[in-house]
């Protein structure tokens, strides 16, 4: 298990977009930590350089007293082979059955001939098996991949982070592409196995709801900076407008805002701008949900 | 009874412009998918005149481009043509020449029906064998020929091997074991397996390039070393693949066999050298029939391995 310290993280890319201006924080060990912040403000930049796959521009990343910000081949491999990474798009080898996508998780301590002939060892597979249990999944470690359902994927890309025995765990918008109910049970999950395992856990996620709920600390990054990092009790309304709105003009319509989930006053707010655009007599009482609300944005 | 015949509610509908002809609604949608947005929109603008002029000209009329390429590829045509000095006439007029052949293969010698079906069978145990060493010998080549794989340098110098291996034909690789290992069907086998090395080592590549990089990424992210990722997430992905391919040349490989029998490298090719030596066509078509069986067998069986593996 690792504590994570970031401090002045910058990069750059080639094309000349910085993605993290100035990112700095640390994170006990054990912590279940959640990041929020728009689309583009930086939080898959952070997840790839805390993972070593993106070399930093300047500033440090100390992850379990290691530095990983710039690695070379092999100690970069040794380092990656004990973080796990859950991706959006589960991004399983379809044709493999569960058990051998989660038995990937373990080529990272496994000889090559036994990674050639495909014949692990009698603890890998058992380790295998048990993170396969933890996410209820045991009774498909049969299945091929790709016959499996959406939920069912990513608990399987989780078990096969789980398989590496990580010191930190990091997903990348684990539930985007799932529908509420199955998001809710595989965050639920996740949040079970990280806890029981002590993993240190990173988790980007646009859904505020769920970050509240499941998060011990919530992180919010905003243009390439951080500009919330506290409890879930904490992140209140300003701390939203700071990591979600910090482009808008907010006096007008905060009564509204204090009450909806942002995905929501996004939506409303793309209404209230087509309804304004048309001509005011056209379609006047059309019970649009931008005819619901008013200028002033109130209901 | 009453409220049962009671009209149902009015509910209350914006008063709306009168519904316009099918017409102006197709032209202001596609304005909408031209422009993007639908505020754009105004009856007269002078885009909408201009996509209208644009949209109403005959949409199969080829520019100028398209006619100087299609001049060009006709020509090549032309020229392509004419270095296979075809003469279509000669081939209606001397067809009949042909006849004492087809006679002699409407009437086949059955008497040496048991020698074709033992070279058939001894071609047939070449093909296994040699696809199945050109196949394991093609994997490594394929995974080193493979861009997403390999580094520049070895890329480079595998495709160039491969190239290399693949201009040598068959029947010169056939030569070379013969004199190497002697006449007979090992040395056929050796031949399948190297000349079919060349193009499996390609194939193979390609296959592997066009997998899904993705998974394969999650596997190099686990910390797995590079072969250990390939082998795990990349070659599960181009098995359907490369199981064609191995298939599809199992069946060329037994088609082509008379090549190898040119050389006296085994096999049912032998025999045909042999009768076309005599001109017996008649003994002939036994072998050819005794290849199709091959081949019809062949297909059956790849059908069912096909549907069981993929």
């Amino acid at each position: 298990m690792a504590n994570i310290e970031v401090s002045n993280l910058r990069k750059t890319f080639p094309n000349g977009h910085t993605a993290l201006a100035d990112v700095s924080f640390a994170i006990p060990e054990g912590q279940f930590v959640c990041v929020v912040g728009r689309s583009g403000a930086g939080k898959s930049t952070l997840m790839r350089c805390l993972n070593a796959s993106l070399p930093v521009s300047a500033g440090e990343i100390t992850v379990g007293g290691r530095t990983v910000a710039s690695l070379a081949s092999r100690e970069r491999r040794l380092y990656q082979r004990e973080v796990g990474f859950i991706y959006q798009e589960f991004n399983l080898v379809g044709r493999l059955s569960a058990l051998q996508n989660v038995l990937t998780g373990r080529l990272g301590f496994v000889p090559l001939w036994r990674a050639v002939t495909m014949y692990l060892s009698r603890r890998d597979r058992e380790i295998a098996l048990t993170s396969l249990e933890r996410v209820n999944m045991l009774h498909k470690s049969a299945q091929r991949c790709d016959s499996l359902s959406g939920g069912e994927k990513q608990r399987v890309a989780i078990a096969r982070a789980f398989a590496q025995q990580p010191t930190l765990l990091l997903a990348d918008e684990p539930v985007a592409n799932l529908d509420p109910e199955l998001a809710d049970g595989v965050m639920k999950d996740l949040r079970n196995v990280a806890k029981e395992t002590g993993v240190t856990t990173l988790v980007n996620i646009h859904n505020i709801v769920q970050a509240r709920r499941y998060a011990d600390r919530i992180i919010g990054i905003a243009r390439g900076e951080v500009v919330f990092d506290g409890s879930p009790n904490e992140f209140d309304v300003d701390a939203e407008n700071r990591v979600y709105r910090f482009d808008q003009d907010l006096d007008a319509d905060t009564d509204l805002r204090r009450e909806l989930d942002p995905h929501v006053v996004h939506d409303l707010d793309k209404a209230m701008k087509r309804a304004m655009k048309k001509a005011p007599d056209e379609d006047a009482d059309t019970p649009t949900a931008g005819n619901l609300l008013d200028r002033s944005g109130r209901l | 009874m009453s409220h049962l015949e009671l009209e149902p509610p009015q509910i209350a509908r914006p008063a709306r412009p009168a519904p316009k002809g099918f017409a102006d609604k197709w032209q202001s949608s596609v304005s909408q998918v031209l422009f993007g947005r639908s505020e754009s929109y105004t009856p007269d603008s002078e885009a909408l005149k201009r996509a209208r002029e644009r949209w109403s000209r005959p949409m199969n009329r080829p520019s100028l481009r398209v006619v100087i390429w299609g001049v060009l590829l006709i020509a090549f045509l032309v020229w392509s043509y004419q270095g296979v000095g075809a003469d279509l006439l000669k081939l209606v007029r001397e067809i009949a020449d042909a006849q004492p052949i087809i006679r002699q293969f409407m009437d086949p010698d059955w008497a040496i029906l048991s020698d074709a079906i033992d070279a058939t069978v001894v071609t047939v145990q070449m093909s296994v064998i040699g696809i199945l060493g050109a196949s394991i010998i093609s994997l490594p080549l394929g995974l080193l020929a493979a861009r997403n794989v390999s580094n520049t340098p070895v890329y480079l110098t595998t495709r160039l091997f491969l190239s290399l291996v693949r201009c040598v034909p068959d029947l010169v690789w056939a030569i070379c074991f013969v004199v190497i290992v002697g006449l007979g069907p090992f040395a056929g086998t050796l031949a399948i397996i190297v000349g079919s090395s060349g193009s499996f080592g390609k194939l193979f590549a390609e296959s592997i390039e066009s997998v899904d990089p993705k998974p394969v990424d999650a596997v190099r992210a686990t910390g797995a070393p590079s072969l250990s990722a390939s082998w795990w997430a990349i070659l599960p992905q181009a098995f359907p693949m490369l199981l064609s391919y191995v298939l599809f040349y199992w069946e060329s490989t037994v088609r082509n066999a008379a090549i190898f029998g040119l050389v006296g490298a085994g096999g049912i090719g032998q025999l045909i050298d042999l009768h076309l030596g005599l001109l017996r066509y008649d003994r002939l078509a036994v072998d050819i029939i005794c290849i199709f069986a091959a081949v019809v067998v062949i297909d059956r069986i790849s059908a069912v391995i096909r549907a069981r593996l993929l």
